[in-house]
């Protein structure tokens, strides 16, 4: 399988914090999106900043398209599309000055299809960034973000604070992106229902570690939560489970093989879960 | 770099249109005045008012994440700071453009200055706008911006020390102190400049290691 990032033993400490990121590994398959969920502070825009080399590894290896990623490669930044959870442009520009700036910059910008994008996402193109709405800068940002032949689209909580609409919109863009199977997305997000809709892989960060990368289609369909009692979960061998979490009277149980828990476990009920819940189970739970 | 200048240039239009205003406002009050010592001081200030509001651009590019945004680019870390040093020499490029407004509305109106006045004012002029330049830039980049205003008037008057310095190192060479003597403008403009080249390669240094989080 080629990847277009991969991330191998990353590490990072901020200086008077304890924060850290903890060898992160993981890999994005070319051709797919791969969702990167955690809790606020869990390390994602970190993680992010460090593959951007806009914050310094103390460790790992960085590799985009098979290469590894330093400060001398701008053939490599060439090719990857980048929206950050900020204005992410000087303010006093308009969307035409900054098409004007990045043709200078992007040796394949695109001016044509960018006039496309903002006319399809009804980007004002003569309007200060400083003017326009939140939802429209974000746009704006996605707009560039495809507009210079990018390969790999890196999107740091790129939909979070926009209404469904928008978001909506900001998903197909996403899905039509990755039609082509050489171009990749890794996205950051807190809204994991986004995540559910478009996202082939997902893995969850947590205290600056990776706790679980896997297939969606397998979290979805494969992953379940057992409903327990408290004798039942006494029951239960540690190996069958990766989490839990006491709720009342009941412990939630998250499964890995819902089917075969359940032919193990006739009396006990087993619910399909959803990525949040699974966030919740491994963030929240007992390991 | 030329798309990184551009944008510097549209992320400080408005304050350069202010600078543009000022500057022919007090082109206007030198011509309705007609005095010499005033007239110098307007050259100077022409020179220096267009980095003046560099400090709040900078302001304005770290509080919208572009400084972050910037290094996703296709471009190395020397060319930012390269793009910003060009265009500090731009804005003094347009400062002593404005300046030559003073100077014909002056020789127009029939207002005679001495050249040495006229030295003195461009050699302060440089020397406030270059060594502001210099030392204002490298100072964000390590603390960054939140004081920006405090780190213009710091290097505004650092200019001021450094030219009071030099008019005290040249006394022998002037006939004791004199703050307005050409020597002391010229050789005040050429240590700023050099101050400038220092800078930038200060600068280089400090961004290279700079995170943007």
């Amino acid at each position: 399988m080629k990847y277009s990032l991969e991330v191998s033993n990353l590490t990072k400490a901020y200086p008077g914090s304890d924060f850290r990121l903890d060898n992160v590994s993981f890999a994005v398959p070319q051709g797919s999106i791969m969702g990167f969920v955690g809790e606020n502070g869990s390390g994602k825009t970190t993680t992010i900043s460090c593959i951007l080399n806009t914050l310094k590894p103390d460790s790992g290896v960085i590799k985009i398209f098979g290469e590894e990623m330093t400060e001398e490669r701008t053939d490599i930044r060439d090719h990857i599309g980048v929206v950050f959870d900020a204005i992410n442009f000087p303010e006093a520009l308009t969307a035409n000055k900054l098409a004007s700036v990045f043709k200078d910059i992007y040796r394949h910008w695109d001016g044509g299809l960018f006039q496309h994008l903002l006319q399809r996402l009804q980007v004002p193109a003569d309007t200060r960034i400083k003017d326009l709405s939140r939802g429209m800068t974000m746009k704006l940002a996605t707009a560039v973000a495809l507009s210079h032949g990018a390969k790999l689209l890196l999107l740091d909580e790129a939909t979070s604070g926009l209404d469904p609409v928008v978001r909506e919109e900001m998903l197909d863009l996403f899905l039509e992106f990755v039609e082509d199977e050489e171009h990749s997305i890794l996205i950051s997000s807190h809204i994991t229902s986004d995540l559910e809709k478009i996202a082939d892989y997902i893995t969850f960060i947590h205290n600056g570690r990776i706790i679980l990368t896997e297939d969606k289609d397998t979290l979805l369909y494969q992953y379940g939560i057992a409903r327990c009692t408290a004798d039942q979960f006494q029951s239960l061998d540690k190996s069958e489970y990766l989490s839990s979490r006491k709720r009342g009277f009941q412990v939630d149980v998250l499964i890995s093989d819902k089917e075969s828990f359940s032919r193990q476990h006739r009396d006990i009920t087993v619910d399909n879960t959803t990525i949040d819940e699974i966030m919740l189970l491994l963030v929240k739970g007992d390991q | 770099m030329r798309g990184l200048v551009r944008n510097n240039f549209y992320s400080m239009s408005s304050n350069i249109y202010l600078s543009f205003i000022i500057a022919a406002v007090l082109a206007l009050v030198s011509v309705i005045f007609r005095e010499a010592l005033l007239t110098s001081m307007i050259l100077a200030v022409q020179i220096f008012i267009f980095v003046v509001h560099t400090g709040a651009s900078l302001r304005i590019d770290e509080t919208s994440k572009w400084s972050k945004f910037e290094l996703t680019l296709p471009i190395r870390r020397h060319t930012i700071v390269s793009a910003k040093y060009a265009s500090f020499a731009l804005l003094i490029l347009m400062g002593i453009l404005s300046s030559l407004l003073t100077l014909a509305a002056c020789y127009v109106t029939g207002l005679s200055l001495d050249p040495s006045i006229v030295i003195f004012s461009y050699g302060f002029g440089l020397t406030l706008a270059i060594t502001s330049a210099a030392l204002m830039y490298p100072i964000m980049l390590k603390i960054g911006t939140e004081k920006n205003e405090l780190i213009v008037f710091f290097s505004g008057f650092a200019a001021i020390g450094i030219m009071l310095l030099l008019a005290a190192l040249l006394a022998p060479f002037t006939g004791g102190m004199q703050f307005r003597h050409p020597l002391v403008s010229i050789v005040s403009a050429c240590t700023s400049m050099l101050l400038f080249i220092i800078s930038y390669l200060v600068s280089v240094r400090i961004h290279r290691t700079k995170e943007f989080r």
